[in-house]
């Protein structure tokens, strides 16, 4: 991929701005590059120094050296704001900027942030949340997986948009992905999501169409289908769902039989795979086996054990519980919440979770 | 014990999700509801025993159908239970039933009033029109109605009111997709309908075709006179079918 690749970050202490940059700066080699957004450079008028901070950020983010960025990333807290003129800017502030312009953000937390921070992170619409608590290097790791995805997207979609059959935001996404046949799994996706509604709603100039519509369907596909198993499956919802423990199903000749099934495409990230659920589905009925279990004890080890409910281990799991992240039976789990995608079926919450959080999951 | 959840192609799972998720949108369009149990469409498919069928089990609970023959005080609920089997080497439809029954709810009392279902059997059953509708008094279990949400006192028909005739009658292949397909168009609607029969169109396409070898000769042979004895073709030899 040629396309530059320009990350911003807000960050203001500047001991952690100069580890997470130099960080993103590994990250992006060869094509890419992250500056710090310092309000300084700046000459405002003293009539735009009045206005709100989003309008102010996003002038700026319209100059050089920030305009055409890929991706913001933002600390959450910016209280301690060292660029002047910014005193006690808050991250909704430049997500905001962000919106307006269609640039995607991602923030952390530089606290330690409990075990839930990222599957909370639903009502952090707007943003890509990332864990500050597995060190700067993966941090700055993920922002760039994030950004290459946006690219990648930004890169492929006017040639997509051009064939007048894809006329629906889940048909335009089929063919990004090279899947077409998956458009109606992937519209399920957007049944009653009403936090896409005004991306779908706001029709944009013919000028500013892919720079809107990367910015829409990047979100919908990092923070909707490859985050709720069901089109895609994660390591663990894999095993699950192939009916394999996930011992087994790290096993380089395990993998090998699923290889096909491997996703590649925007915000593919090495360090947590993901696959094609539909793929695996017809690698396992191709081979006339029930299951991957089956499929795996036939061709590769005889010994392969099943997956296991973290509820009933005495069960073999099937799904995945979104919040404890572990493998879940459709007996010991509850399913089709109003905020899960319609087409996530594989995502579950185990009862256990359910019966602690319940008021607060909802029906 | 429930039985095993066989991995299915994404083709046929995607077309049964795809088809059931599209009724579920015309229903609520129409400000009608459909309960179903907490599974997904996937685990609906399990190993019907040998290991060269899978059975489609789904059972829907529709409220408020549109009734007119009703009083306000009443509504009209429909149950539909579907087994279908299909084949694992071809992907074949090789029998479906779709039971349904109708009930008159008031208050919190639902009264069955009609059961019905539709049947065919790959190869066909004897004396059995191939595809056919029989009226029954049979409930749907109520294990499984219950499993939709289902949370009224169900009252079943009283012996002297069963229904005794249980002439087979003919049909097309009524399959559940069929079924559905005829529900909207019975009870919601042309406007509806039309938006129905545009949106399942092409998943019909990829729902698994029912094998009916027999009948489509018989038809074939005369096309142009649908005698009723195409409907008991599979009960005569192959030399008798264009009879």
């Amino acid at each position: 991929m040629t396309t530059d690749i320009k990350i911003v970050l807000f960050e203001d202490t500047e001991e952690t701005q100069s580890e997470i940059l130099a960080a993103l700066t590994k990250h992006l080699k060869p094509d890419g590059s992250a500056i710090p957004f310092d309000g300084k450079l700046f000459k405002e008028l003293d009539e735009d120094k009045k206005g709100m901070y989003e309008a102010r950020i996003e002038k700026i983010l319209q100059k050089a050296p920030f305009d055409g960025a890929t991706l913001l990333v933002a600390d959450r807290d910016l209280s301690k704001n060292v660029t002047s003129g910014f005193t006690g800017l808050s991250v909704n502030a430049v997500a905001a900027a962000g919106e307006r312009l269609a640039v995607p953000i991602c923030s952390y937390a530089r606290q330690p942030e409990p075990d839930d921070y990222e599957w909370r992170g639903r009502w952090e619409e707007g943003h890509i949340v990332l864990r500050f608590s597995d060190g700067e290097d993966e941090l700055a790791r993920r922002a760039v997986v994030a950004a290459r995805g946006f690219a990648q997207i930004a890169a492929k979609l006017p040639e997509v948009i051009a064939v007048r059959a894809n006329n629906s935001p889940a048909k335009i996404l089929a063919a990004l992905l090279g899947k077409t046949e998956y458009a109606d799994k992937i519209a399920l996706y957007s049944v009653g999501d009403q936090n896409r509604l005004m991306g779908v709603l706001v029709k944009p100039k013919k000028s500013d169409q892919v720079r809107r519509l990367t910015h829409f369907l990047g979100y919908w596909l990092w923070d909707s289908l490859l985050r709720y198993p069901g089109l895609f499956v994660n390591e663990i919802a894999a095993a699950s769902h192939l009916n394999l423990a996930s011992d087994d199903f790290e096993k380089p000749k395990v993998r090998l039989v699923f290889e096909d099934a491997q996703y590649h495409g925007p915000f593919e990230d090495s360090k947590r795979p993901q696959w094609w659920r539909g793929v695996l589905d017809d690698i396992v009925s191709r081979e006339n086996c029930a299951d991957g279990l089956e499929l795996i004890q036939k061709k590769v080890d005889s010994k392969a054990k099943p997956s296991q409910c973290y509820v009933d281990q005495t069960k073999t799991a099937g799904y995945y519980c979104i919040i404890s992240r572990k493998p879940v039976s459709l007996e010991n789990s509850k399913g089709g919440l109003s905020w899960f995608p319609r087409g996530a079926d594989l995502t579950r919450i185990g009862n256990p979770m359910f019966e602690e959080y319940g008021p607060w999951l909802g029906a | 014990m429930s039985r095993k959840v066989i991995s299915t192609p994404s083709k046929v799972r995607s077309a049964y999700e795809s088809f059931l998720e599209a009724f579920c949108e015309i229903v609520e369009s129409a400000n009608r509801s459909v309960l179903f149990p907490d599974a997904p469409v996937a685990s609906c498919f399990t190993d019907s025993g040998g290991g060269t069928t899978v059975e489609f089990k789904r059972c829907l609970y529709l409220k408020d159908w549109p009734c007119r023959k009703l009083p306000a005080s009443k509504r009209l609920d429909v149950a539909v239970m579907a087994l279908e089997e299909i084949t694992r080497d071809s992907w074949l439809l090789k029998r479906s039933t779709v039971y349904l029954n109708y009930f008159v709810v008031s208050n919190t009392t639902a009264v069955l009033v009609q059961s019905l279902h539709y049947d065919f059997v790959e190869g066909g059953q004897p004396h059995h029109p191939f595809f056919h509708v029989q009226l029954t008094h049979e409930p749907i279990p109520e294990a499984d109605l219950r499993s939709t949400g289902f949370d009224l006192q169900l009252k079943l028909q009283e012996p002297s009111s069963e229904c005794w005739v249980t002439t087979r009658i003919p049909t097309s292949d009524m399959t559940l997709a069929s079924v559905l397909y005829c529900l909207v168009a019975d009870h919601l609607g042309t406007g509806f309908f039309g938006q129905f029969a545009e949106r399942v169109h092409s998943i019909q396409e990829r729902l698994p075709p029912p094998s009916f070898d027999a009948l489509k000769n018989s038809i074939q042979k005369s096309a142009a006179h649908l005698k009723s004895s195409h409907w008991f073709a599979h009960m005569r030899e192959p030399a008798q079918q264009n009879i």
